[in-house]
């Protein structure tokens, strides 16, 4: 494979709506992502439904992926992961974005 | 060993060593080109105008599209933003698409859901890489990472 050329090639009208359901997704669910962020600092790892998927959230040393089956947990394929931070405090401030993120990425469509 | 001798040693090693790098030329020159010709295009980091615009805060983007001249099956693109640092680079977030279907060739695919929330507007430079894997001909494949052009300064601290 090779590079094509180089510039940037943003879609303004998908952005727009991808970002408008993760603003509305982050408000509206802030309270459940919050509840998520405890139980995952804790447990370290926690699947949940989301739509017809299941999400498996599992953190690290230095931040938290997040793996999508398509089969009702039987198999989980890598979908994202991000650097919160190494401390359990920077982890518990910036998972809930990560958390209104992968829900926004589902709900978005995962091909899109 | 006289420094005549040295010399000889010298232009000894010297020869060998061109004559070796110089092989793989020849070789080169009869390899058959590749059977399949994919692209991947992988943007360079920039920060996102849609949230700025929508919500005041700022996110460093990174965008990829993958074209193959053949149709594919089960192709995960991947996109890695990394952000330099002083003793190593950091990989910041990773963002894989996966499409199980067949895809038509020569049709574009995008990854454009590889972002991250800036935590502060403390100045980092960031670039990306872009890599993928696909199922061809029954048979799985995959590319080489492709980086992007330019390391861009920005204004977000991650």
């Amino acid at each position: 494979m090779t590079q094509e050329n180089l510039e940037n090639f943003d879609d303004v009208e998908r952005d727009n709506a991808y970002f408008d359901l993760f603003f509305e997704l982050e408000k509206k669910n802030a309270a459940q992502y919050e509840e998520l962020t405890k139980r995952l600092i804790k447990e370290k790892s926690l699947v949940i439904q989301i739509e017809n998927f299941w999400v498996k959230y599992s953190l690290d040393r230095y931040g938290c992926s997040a793996a999508i089956s398509h089969d009702a947990g039987e198999s989980f394929s890598e979908h994202s992961w991000s650097r919160l931070g190494w401390s359990k405090k920077k982890k518990g401030k910036y998972l809930p974005t990560f958390l209104a993120k992968t829900e926004t990425d589902v709900k978005f469509g995962l091909e899109n | 060993m006289s420094i005549s001798n040295y010399k000889i040693a010298s232009i000894s090693l010297a020869i060998t060593l061109i004559s070796t790098t110089s092989a793989p030329t020849t070789i080169a020159s009869k390899v058959t080109p590749p059977l399949t010709k994919c692209f991947i295009r992988v943007d360079n980091p920039h920060l996102s105008d849609s949230i700025k615009r929508q919500k005041g805060f700022e996110a460093v983007k990174v965008n990829a599209t993958s074209k193959c001249d053949k149709q594919i099956r089960n192709l995960s693109l991947t996109v890695v933003i990394y952000k330099k640092g002083f003793l190593r680079n950091h990989e910041v977030v990773i963002g894989t698409l996966k499409i199980s279907e067949l895809i038509p060739a020569f049709q574009k695919i995008e990854n454009k859901s590889t972002w991250e929330r800036c935590k502060s507007r403390r100045p980092s430079q960031y670039f990306g890489v872009a890599y993928a894997e696909a199922i061809i001909n029954g048979k799985r494949m995959q590319t080489l990472r492709v980086r992007t052009d330019k390391v861009i300064a920005l204004p977000c601290g991650t």
